[in-house]
């Protein structure tokens, strides 16, 4: 089953996927940090559901907990790291088009945060991604 | 196309993404002609990392 994204119901299959997935769960074990992923339409393009955010608490291998964010009613949380990309970029790199790395080194995903921490948890970071490609996205 | 396999130990860890894309610019420079930059793989025991070229597996060194 194909799930429209952004979505909550999005969200809480992704949820499901990194609490059960048992790879994610050993390495991403020492990662301690919130996220916040707002996802922004494309260039040019005016829609009324975007910007919108996504945000994940995630800890030792767990999410604790997520929610969508309306940014035109709410204020980002003051997460660990803040990532924003335009959705066809996120769309590629969920269906593994681009890759995670190649998408921050270039600028199509920018993060704010602690790059350090990120760079020494690579891993958890590529893992993360592999499970938010195991949640199909509804075209 | 020539093939590129880019070795390198992090020293040091950049505290922004664009010191991060400024330290890659310049490993890039040690390698010869046009390099794309495709993928990279991290040994996250040594902290190594590992940037190829054009090759997007190891099955395809």
């Amino acid at each position: 089953m194909a799930y429209p994204f952004p979505s909550d119901e999005w969200l809480q299959v992704l949820v499901e996927v990194l609490n059960s997935d048992e790879r994610y769960a050993e390495v991403a074990k020492n990662w301690e940090g919130d996220m916040t992923v707002v996802i922004e339409p494309e260039d040019g393009e005016e829609r009324q559901d975007l910007p919108v955010a996504v945000y994940v608490d995630l800890w030792h291998g767990k999410c604790r907990s997520s929610r969508l964010i309306d940014m035109e009613n709410e204020e980002l949380p003051d997460a660990a790291f803040t990532l924003r990309a335009r959705i066809d970029h996120i769309q590629k790199l969920f269906s593994g088009q681009l890759d995670p790395i190649q998408a921050m080194m270039t600028r199509r995903l920018r993060v704010q945060g602690n790059m350090a921490y990120m760079l020494r948890n690579v891993p958890t970071v590529l893992d993360f991604v592999r499970c938010c490609q195991k949640v199909p996205i509804k075209e | 196309m020539p093939y590129y396999l880019l070795v390198h130990n992090i020293a040091m860890y950049p505290e922004s993404q664009d010191d991060w894309i400024d330290q890659w610019r310049e490993i890039r420079k040690n390698a010869h002609g046009d390099v794309e930059w495709v993928h990279s793989f991290f040994d996250p025991a040594e902290g190594n990392c590992i940037a190829s070229g054009k090759q997007k597996t190891w099955n395809q060194l």
